[in-house]
């Protein structure tokens, strides 16, 4: 039996989707999110818990391959891809497990075609979405230190985290090779905020925050938006295709829900906010008469241009028991030096640092295991004290640029537990990726050498860090080449809007999260400004 | 388990992670290892009983004896072999074994640490000293206008 008819249904509880939700319940009309997730009761979380490293590596991995959780859904993302998938389906959506760090993209991020003739320019710009970035700040409580020269003017609400004295030990480096060095924008409340309470260092963000002071969108946008009226968060509701009308527009969905019943719901209409691989494999899984390839796919564009940050670490080990392990985990201070493209360079556009604390005790001993730092019998002791809380991380964000080959596609055999299609991850690393990662990990020995590490291990591209997922949907004013027009609405389909980080054009060599939030307001502004008119 | 796969496996761990010499870090086999795996891991159980056995055999073709009843060096080197010729199972168990152990409250209070959970207590971090963010004031903005 078909459900009643809703204004907007919004799909995907996520960062993007709950930004969004956030913004339209202005309207006053019937919002309807669903979210094939639950929310997350923060004394689950593992820092409750004295296995608690046990249980970020299990229970609360990263990965959906290792979790199984009746939320997740497989990735094929080994068989053709050198970078596995992160992501994880909840109230909250990936801002449950994510470390948090919260750069914006650069104004030059957005006109890499113009700037560096590769890649495409985004319809947008820095400027258009400035506001929306202060708001997105504003209401999550964003931490950080005005004054950045690596930016146009902007200024955090909360001041910094604390850099600890693994951030003086590098600051001092970085300013000894002249670089940038800035203490970073997170989203991470460094004092109570929007009654919250303010981090209290507990270690493992990345497997949720007990405190609440990690401003997943959980705890930011939606005790907000659900206090308006009309605006409804269906949980366990895993949403199957996108259905049309024979006038070719959006008219609802179909979903199981939590008893895997299969259901529809109709709605005027429909935004997509599932992330970089979630989206297009929707998408690709709606097909119908008038779109055989997949719903708003009639440039073939759903699905490619997959972006993912190849990722690097140059670990360093320091005589000082520094008690590295404790703080938030990202990060404590970041670089921009290497942001953008130098033309003295062997390749275009760059990376940036992102310095992490070290590992807490397990980790450290399993990974020093395994590096063989710590052996077993009569010098373990002696090597573990050598090894725990004396490691510094550097992490590199490396800039992808966007290839059409590199896609997301639906696998023709593993299927979720409802039995849709599970995504399949089509990647290879760039030829300006391959040149731009060694002159990256140099950069971070050069880094470490300079601070004074007496060992150093690196480790690029790193598998498991498939955390950033973007491009699938591009935005642009062609139509032939993008998905989605500069209001993040359908090309093909008019009341059909994307607002997660699918839509990117570039990927910028910064975590995407502000940006990803910002936009969605900014979509979410302009279809409350021209609501009544959206069908024309 | 019998008792004589827990004697294999206590002797095990003692050379895996002996006790330390200032006597504070206990060795692995004083840190309830078995009880760990049977409450988390015990579909390994008959695995890692197999390969008790093997150690043992390994043990008396080597030496003409029982694992229990060598010297450390030779327990060791009896080790050192499985480690090479069963290295997916030894990866997989120090994997564990280092969970274990590291989570242990002697061994944390050895760390000088807190055997507690992060939360609800927390640590207090230094802010870190951002005068030292002067010479990247005084080199003004980086960033290339578009």
């Amino acid at each position: 039996m078909a459900e009643d008819i809703v204004d907007f249904l919004i799909i995907g509880a996520g960062p993007s989707g709950a930004a969004t939700t956030w913004s339209l319940s202005d309207t006053s009309t019937r919002i309807m999110c669903m979210e094939q997730g639950d929310w997350m009761k923060q004394t689950d979380y593992p820092s409750n818990y004295r296995n608690w490293e046990r249980l970020l590596n299990t229970e609360m991995s990263i990965s959906p391959n290792v979790r199984q959780n009746k939320s997740d859904y497989p990735i094929n993302d080994t068989e053709n891809s050198p970078i596995s998938i992160a992501n994880f389906n909840a109230v909250g959506g990936s801002s449950i497990l994510y470390a948090a760090h919260f750069p914006r993209f650069h104004p030059f991020d957005f006109k890499v075609k113009t700037l560096d003739g590769v890649s495409e320019d985004w319809p947008i710009d820095y400027y258009q979405i400035e506001k929306f970035y202060n708001l997105n700040d504003k209401i999550i409580g964003v931490s950080g230190l005005g004054g950045d020269p690596a930016y146009p003017p902007k200024k955090a609400p909360l001041p910094p985290i604390p850099m600890g004295q693994m951030g003086n030990i590098m600051a001092k480096a970085f300013n000894q090779l002249g670089w940038h060095w800035w203490p970073p924008d997170v989203a991470i409340i460094s004092e109570p905020y929007s009654g919250r309470d303010k981090c209290i260092n507990l270690g493992p963000c990345v497997s949720g925050c007990t405190q609440g002071a990690k401003s997943s969108a959980d705890v930011t946008y939606w005790p907000l938006a659900l206090r308006k009226k009309g605006v409804e968060l269906k949980t366990n509701c895993r949403v199957r295709e996108i259905t049309i009308n024979k006038s070719g527009l959006a008219n609802g969905v179909i979903y199981y829900n939590e008893d895997g019943i299969e259901c529809r719901q109709k709605a005027e209409v429909v935004i997509i906010a599932c992330n970089g691989v979630g989206t297009p494999r929707l998408l690709l899984n709606s097909v119908s008469k008038q779109f055989p390839d997949g719903l708003a796919n009639r440039s073939g564009y759903v699905g490619k241009n997959l972006m993912l940050h190849p990722w690097g670490k140059v670990e360093g080990y320091f005589e000082h028991d520094l008690k590295s392990y404790l703080g938030p985990i990202g990060c404590c201070i970041s670089s921009q030096e290497f942001c953008d493209t130098d033309k003295n360079r062997n390749f275009l556009r760059g990376f940036g640092l992102q310095m992490n604390r070290g590992t807490p005790p397990v980790a450290t001993a399993q990974e020093g295991f395994i590096n063989g730092d710590i052996n077993l019998g009569e010098n373990h002791h002696d090597e573990f004290k050598k090894h725990f809380g004396t490691k510094i991380s550097c992490h590199i964000c490396f800039e992808d640029l966007p290839e059409i080959h590199n896609s997301v596609t639906l696998d023709p055999v593993l299927k979720d537990s409802n039995g849709i299609p599970a995504p399949k991850i089509n990647y290879i690393i760039s030829e300006n990726s391959k040149k731009m990662i060694p002159y990256g990990v140099d950069r971070g020995r050069e880094l470490m050498e300079t601070a004074g590490a007496w060992k150093i291990h690196t480790d690029a591209p790193m598998r498991m860090a498939g955390w950033h997922l973007m491009g699938t949907t591009r935005m642009g004013n062609d139509p032939n080449i993008s998905v989605v027009n500069k209001w993040g609405c359908c090309h093909d389909i008019k009341n059909l809007f994307i607002v997660d980080a699918s839509l990117f054009v570039t990927s910028a060599a910064v975590n995407p999260t502000s940006t990803i939030q910002a936009i969605a307001l900014y979509i979410s502004d302009h279809i409350k400004n021209n609501i009544a008119n959206i069908f024309d | 388990m019998k008792t004589s796969d827990i004697l294999i496996l206590n002797s095990l761990l003692k050379i895996i992670i002996p006790k330390s010499k200032d006597g504070k870090m206990p060795s692995a086999s004083e840190i309830g290892f078995f009880e760990y795996i049977a409450q988390y891991d015990s579909y390994i159980i008959p695995e890692i009983i197999k390969h008790l056995k093997n150690i043992n055999k390994l043990s008396q073709e080597k030496y003409k004896s029982e694992f229990i009843d060598l010297p450390e060096h030779e327990k060791d080197i009896i080790f050192k072999i499985i480690s090479k010729t069963e290295k997916i199972f030894i990866d997989k168990i120090l994997e564990k074994i280092l969970d274990c152990y590291y989570t242990n409250d002697r061994v944390l209070v050895g760390l000088g640490l807190d055997p507690k959970p992060p939360f609800p207590v927390g640590n207090d971090i230094e802010t870190g000293d951002l005068s030292l963010l002067n010479p990247v004031k005084q080199r003004g903005e980086i960033f290339r206008k578009a």
